[in-house]
């Protein structure tokens, strides 16, 4: 079969600058936020932050690379992408499965993504009008435990991520990250600040950057290098979706930086601007999750001025939020509009109305689903979150390094590279080959062990 | 290498010790704060005052030059201002003053007839630089107006 390249069905970002936003933002989101500033904390602070950039340079940015190559040198959807690139390379087209699994994660992801979000969403009001009367455990509990109140926030959330990828490349998702991405660096900064002025800063500073070799464990490593993993937002697709449209005179070695560098920023501003207000009114720093909905909403209702800085910090979050669910939705609709069965429009209806049912059990997994368990003892989210970010993600990843890294013709990965150092180039091609694939494999080997 | 790019190499090399000088307080907490900021403004009021004295370096055959030098003489003082307040511990208004002396010396130097003629990527060095130096100076100046750190609350 004729593969062609279809990117002009398309279209392609506008500037530079479009790509590297949307890349981050689709890296940026609510795991990101508590995940990175939590993890750095509770695993030796300065001595993780030191052993995730080591692993961001030896896992996250080896893969970035090698999803952009591909996505670019094919401009198509991840499926169209792998398949063209192995038929390309003299290779089976069955790698375009790496495609499908990542598609398939995207879709898992998003479906309990878009409830957590809903709930931010909601939030963003809860916290405006809270008198504190009501305490934050069980203001979250009473959220959570209704039905229709998280099926509701998840429908708008959905309804929203729709729209942008229904209006296509350049005027949804790229015209949409222009606005999104310095929004989300306003409010952090602004949150910074105001965490700088007001918060335990100097407490946050230590819990975050003081190194603790002490606490330095394999558990540790196993953290770094999954969080480097994760937080990229690789081996789902939307990395290789959104390389697929980007300018050719781009260059990729750079460009892959620029967005595991304003990830890694994000998730340290997200740190400086939750903990020092943590730390202000003695709340429990490595609470998990509900950090964000239970101990923060906590000290915006003791705080001064807290009516208005809590729905701030949850605009923040539904922001990073909705950066990172248009990524996971454009993959789907990329390779569903390419092979014309929808149009662009249908197929983010079709699709997005697809993960809104699924989400639906999602939903119900907080409440009267609470007890049913679909993988072992896993409920309906859980279980979502099982096969997408224990299985699927890790083995796309692995799987992409080891198709870059081993099969494809060295020449396409050449001409996509373009002009490179020598030792940079030698250096990225023994990550990708040797050390990457490893790596991700003993983060899905720990998942189950 | 162009000199240019050298002069923002070692101008970047000059920043280090602001960026940690700022940072430390923060990280070590109240024992080394004191230190760290006495550091920052003392490294601070002589960088201002070697900037004031190179204005006696330019051309003297430029448009404004004795306003140049009358200025160059304003920021030496204003170096010497900054360590006498820190020595009489008015810390926070020695931290602001720094705020202020940085900038408007890019703002000085900026509308200088030589500055014109440089390259885009010193215009860009020098913007960045001073911006970098200001904010290592708020970010000193919330230290010591942050409730939870200040040494001396």
């Amino acid at each position: 079969m004729e593969i062609q390249r279809k990117l002009k069905s398309h279209g392609a970002w506008v500037g530079k600058w479009t790509f590297i936003l949307a890349a981050t933002g689709s890296a940026v989101g609510l795991g990101n936020i508590w995940g990175f500033p939590y993890k750095a904390g509770t695993n030796g602070g300065g001595a993780f932050v030191l052993i995730y950039l080591g692993c961001i340079l030896i896992i996250g940015i080896p893969i970035m690379i090698s999803e952009i190559i591909l996505g670019r040198r094919s401009g198509n959807s991840p499926i169209n992408a792998m398949r063209y690139i192995a038929h390309e390379s003299n290779r089976s087209s069955s790698w375009q499965i790496v495609g499908w699994s990542g598609i398939f994660a995207g879709i898992l992801i998003l479906s309990f993504y878009s409830v957590i979000a809903g709930i931010c969403l909601n939030y963003i009001f809860i916290s405006a009008t809270s008198s504190g009367a009501i305490s934050s455990p069980e203001q979250f509990s009473n959220i959570i435990s209704s039905p229709v109140n998280l099926i509701l926030w998840h429908t708008v959330f959905m309804i929203l991520t729709a729209l942008i990828v229904s209006a296509g490349i350049k005027d949804g998702i790229g015209r949409m990250v222009k606005i999104l991405m310095p929004l989300l660096g306003f409010l952090m900064i602004f949150m910074v600040i105001y965490s700088i002025i007001n918060g335990d800063f100097s407490s946050a500073m230590s819990f975050l950057f003081a190194p603790d070799f002490s606490n330095v464990t394999s558990e540790t490593f196993l953290q770094a290098m999954g969080q480097a993993f994760f937080s990229l937002s690789l081996g789902m697709g939307s990395i290789m979706a959104y390389g697929a449209y980007m300018p050719k005179e781009q260059k990729v070695v750079g460009t892959s930086f620029a967005v595991a560098s304003l990830d890694t920023l994000i998730a340290i501003l997200a740190g400086l601007a939750i903990f020092p207000i943590i730390f202000a009114f003695n709340l429990e720093p490595n609470s998990g999750p509900g950090l964000v909905f239970v101990s923060m909403l906590s000290a915006f209702n003791q705080m001064q001025f807290g009516q208005i800085i809590g729905p701030l910090f949850f605009i923040l979050l539904s922001v990073a939020a909705l950066s990172s669910s248009i990524s996971l939705l454009e993959p789907g609709v990329a390779y569903m509009s390419e092979e014309n069965i929808l149009s662009r429009k249908g197929s983010a209806q079709i699709i997005s109305f697809f993960v809104w049912i699924l989400g639906i059990g999602s939903a119900l997994s907080f409440n009267i689903w609470s007890d049913f368990s679909l993988i072992g003892d896993r409920n309906f989210l859980d279980s979502m979150d099982f096969i997408a970010n224990q299985i699927l993600l890790p083995l796309g990843g692995m799987l992409i390094a080891i198709f870059v890294g081993w099969f494809m013709k060295k020449s396409f990965i050449e001409d996509e590279l373009g002009p490179i150092n020598t030792y940079l180039y030698v250096l990225w091609r023994f990550f990708v080959k040797f050390i990457a694939p490893a790596c991700v494999g003993y983060i899905f080997y720990r998942q189950f062990f | 290498m162009n000199i240019s790019n050298f002069k923002s190499t070692y101008g970047y090399i000059g920043f280090i010790p602001f960026a940690l000088f700022c940072l430390v307080p923060w990280i070590a907490g109240s024992e080394l704060s004191k230190i760290a900021l006495t550091f920052q403004l003392g490294y601070g009021a002589i960088i201002i005052t070697f900037l004031g004295g190179m204005s006696w370096g330019w051309r003297d055959n430029q448009r404004k030059q004795k306003f140049n030098l009358s200025m160059g003489i304003l920021f030496s003082l204003l170096g010497c201002s900054i360590l006498s307040l820190t020595y009489f511990n008015y810390i926070l208004v020695a931290l602001l003053l720094s705020v202020i002396s940085f900038q408007s010396f890019y703002y000085f130097e900026q509308s200088t007839e030589d500055f014109l003629l440089r390259d885009d990527d010193y215009k860009k060095f020098r913007k960045m630089l001073s911006l970098l130096v200001s904010i290592s100076f708020l970010i000193s100046s919330a230290y010591w107006i942050n409730p939870y750190s200040n040494p001396l609350t």
